[in-house]
Parts: C-alpha cells; sequence; structure tokens
C-alpha cells in the first residue's frame, strides 16, 4: 500500500486510527513445532499454507494488510470510502470469507487455529499495530473462542446480522452460508462451507480435514485440554458431513471411541 | 473434481457432473461480473492477489473470493492448481462472451 492511499496515514503521513474489521488468530501447537526436530518441514508446510494457496496472506501490498509474529496472525480489513450504509457489512464480511479460507487452508495442512473477528479503530502500519479493535479481536481468541473456531465480536456480529436486510431470503445469504452459531450461543466461522462453495468435489478437502483431526486426537489423547479443542473440532466436522453430505459415514471422525476414561485411584 | 455437466452452463442452475447445484448464495455476485471479468481479460492469468490489487471498489475487492466461485459454477472463468503452487485464474471463451455482452 503507498502512503498516499494508505488508510492509516493521514495527509501528514502522521499515523491514525481507522475504523476496520480485525482479525487476531493464534495458531495451536506452533511453538512446540518450532522446537521439534521437525521444525524446517513445519515451517516449508505453515509457509505454503499461508502464501502459496488461495492467496498470499502475507503479501506487503494486499487490499487486507497483516503482521504475523510466532504464532499469532492479524489481518485487518479497513471501511474505505464510500463509507456510510453497508462499509461495516462489506469490511466484516469480506474478512470473514478470507479468514474461513485462511482456516480451511491451515487446517488441512495440519495447523488449527483460535480466534476472534472484531469491528472497531485500528492501525498498522510497518510493524505497528495498536487499536481497540485489536485489543477486543485478542480478548475474543482469549475468552470467547476457546476452541479452534473463530469467533464474532459483538459489532461484527451485528453488522453481519444488518447485512441479511439486503437479500430477499436471508436464509440464502452469504453470511447464512459462512457463520454458525454454537451450542454456547457464540457465532462462529464455518471454514469447511467454503468446500461446497466452487464446483470442486468437497470430498478430498474433507478427508484432510478429517485426517488431519483424527492425527490431533491421537497425539493429545492423554492430555485432556489439548484433546478436547480437537473434540469440538470433530463434532463440528461431523456436523458438516451429516448436513451436507448425510449418508457418506467414511467422511466422518469416529469418535465412538471418544468417551472419558476414568482410572481408580488405588490400581 | 467434479466438473460442471456443459449441459446446464446456460440455464438458471449450472450442475456438476455428481449432481451439486450452483449454490443459490452465490448468485448476487453476478453484479460484479463486468469489473472482474474485465481484469482477468486484461491479463492472460491472474492470481487471487493480483486480482485484488487491480483498481477495483472496496465492495468488488470484498466480493472477490465468492465471485470466484460464482465464475467457476457459471464457467466462465477457470482455475489452475497443482496443489503446490498458489491458485491461477483464466477467463473462458464462456467469459469472454459474457464480457462481450456486458459492453454491448
Amino acid at each position: 500500500m503507498s502512503a498516499k492511499n494508505d488508510p492509516f496515514l493521514d495527509a501528514s503521513g502522521q499515523p491514525q486510527l481507522t475504523r476496520c474489521a480485525v482479525l487476531y488468530v493464534d495458531l495451536l501447537g506452533v511453538s512446540a513445532l518450532a522446537e521439534s526436530a521437525s521444525a524446517q518441514q513445519s515451517l516449508k508446510r505453515l509457509d505454503r499454507a499461508l502464501r502459496s494457496m488461495y492467496r498470499d496472506y502475507l503479501a506487503d501490498d494486499s487490499p487486507w494488510p497483516a503482521a504475523m509474529f510466532s504464532d499469532t496472525l492479524v489481518v485487518a480489513a479497513p471501511l474505505l470510502p464510500p463509507l456510510g450504509k453497508g462499509a461495516a457489512e462489506t469490511a466484516t464480511g469480506g474478512l470473514t470469507i478470507q479468514a474461513a479460507w485462511l482456516q480451511l487452508n491451515l487446517a488441512v495442512n495440519g495447523f488449527f487455529l483460535r480466534g476472534g473477528l472484531a469491528l472497531g479503530d485500528f492501525h498498522i502500519h510497518e510493524g505497528l499495530l495498536f487499536g481497540e479493535a485489536l485489543v477486543e479481536a485478542y480478548r475474543l481468541e482469549n475468552s470467547a473462542a476457546i476452541h479452534p473456531r473463530i469467533v464474532l465480536g459483538e459489532a461484527a456480529t451485528k453488522a453481519q446480522y444488518e447485512a441479511l436486510s439486503f437479500y430477499g431470503d436471508p436464509e440464502e445469504s452469504p453470511q447464512n452460508a459462512l457463520l454458525l452459531v454454537d451450542q454456547d450461543g457464540t457465532v462462529f466461522i464455518d471454514y469447511l462451507e467454503l468446500l461446497f462453495d466452487e464446483p470442486d468435489d468437497p470430498r478430498p478437502g474433507l478427508e484432510a480435514h478429517r485426517d488431519a483431526v483424527t492425527t490431533e486426537l491421537k497425539t493429545h489423547r492423554n492430555h485432556s485440554r489439548n484433546w478436547d479443542k480437537y473434540r469440538w473440532v470433530a463434532d463440528y466436522h461431523n456436523a458438516v458431513c451429516e448436513r451436507r453430505l448425510p449418508g457418506e459415514t467414511h467422511l466422518t471422525i469416529d469418535t465412538s471411541g471418544m468417551d472419558r476414561r476414568f482410572s481408580a485411584f488405588v490400581p | 473434481m467434479a466438473p460442471i455437466d456443459e449441459a446446464t452452463l446456460d440455464t438458471d442452475t449450472p450442475r456438476t457432473m455428481d449432481g451439486r447445484e450452483y449454490p443459490r448464495h452465490l448468485r448476487p455476485y453476478s453484479k460484479f461480473d463486468e469489473p472482474l471479468l474485465k481484469v482477468l481479460a486484461a491479463n492472460e492469468e491472474a492470481t487471487f492477489d493480483e486480482v485484488a490489487r487491480a483498481p477495483l471498489d472496496a465492495r468488488t475487492v470484498a466480493a472477490l473470493p465468492r465471485w470466484l466461485a460464482s465464475a467457476q459454477w457459471r464457467g466462465l472463468i477457470a482455475k489452475h492448481s497443482d496443489g503446490s503452487t498458489r491458485r491461477r485464474y483464466t477467463l473462458t471463451q464462456r467469459g469472454r462472451r459474457r464480457l462481450r455482452d456486458l459492453r454491448r
């Protein structure tokens, strides 16, 4: 983004806050991978998922400026002119689908994330990130997301509900095709639905996701807190398969052996 | 891959060979055909990022992911990817005809 067109600099080149939709995600398990014997291989996989599949999430001149440090990625969608009715819905909706593609690309490559998407004032320029939307998105990731899901904050959710008024049938809106409500009332991004957006057969993507989740469940079987996260993903995966491809049980994750196990205090 | 059944391309409901239908939530994105087909016509092939960097308004850029999906369903563009490199998109003959029709 050139300085002239940079929404985060004022006319005299001074930093300014701009109203944005902001995504904050934490990639799970990346720290452990960085310290493992397969760090180089993991780095290549991560780089591919972030930069070489759907798009380059870290491109310098992107309409969605981004920054990544260790296992944290922040992406912004500034509300750009013409502002007014629809600007918040456009920015939030646009960033929601960017987030969904990011989450899908990472998941089928074995990387899971937890995140928050907020709407508010934000600044990002040459490595400096600042603003209330960043704080809210971080808090959503840290406290509300819990499972490997990207949750929407209150203002972002309101913008997406308001966007429904643009469609004759809200059930056929793009918002309804990309957002779900969890049993705790949290609105989160339904990233697996993107496998059905394009004409390509969705089954290879679902198989890759199934296998990635199954691997994590096996890896974390004895680590209750981590295992619970991937148990949630398994439930989400199976719910999508049952909704979209009912009867194709080979695509689902076998959760029959996933009840909690307890042992006697005195063995 | 489940290619589009060519016989359904000029209907209201394009379908894949395995029977999946053009999703209804993608239909509104045809209103972005003219600006985005123009960008692809100006480039032999383009990645998502190359299209997004074109001089387009914010609403069109935000719509790009869904428009790419919609345009594939309608046979206007083709997607190329070998799984290890970034996807590239090209205009099809049907896409060129659509652009000509829009410009009339």
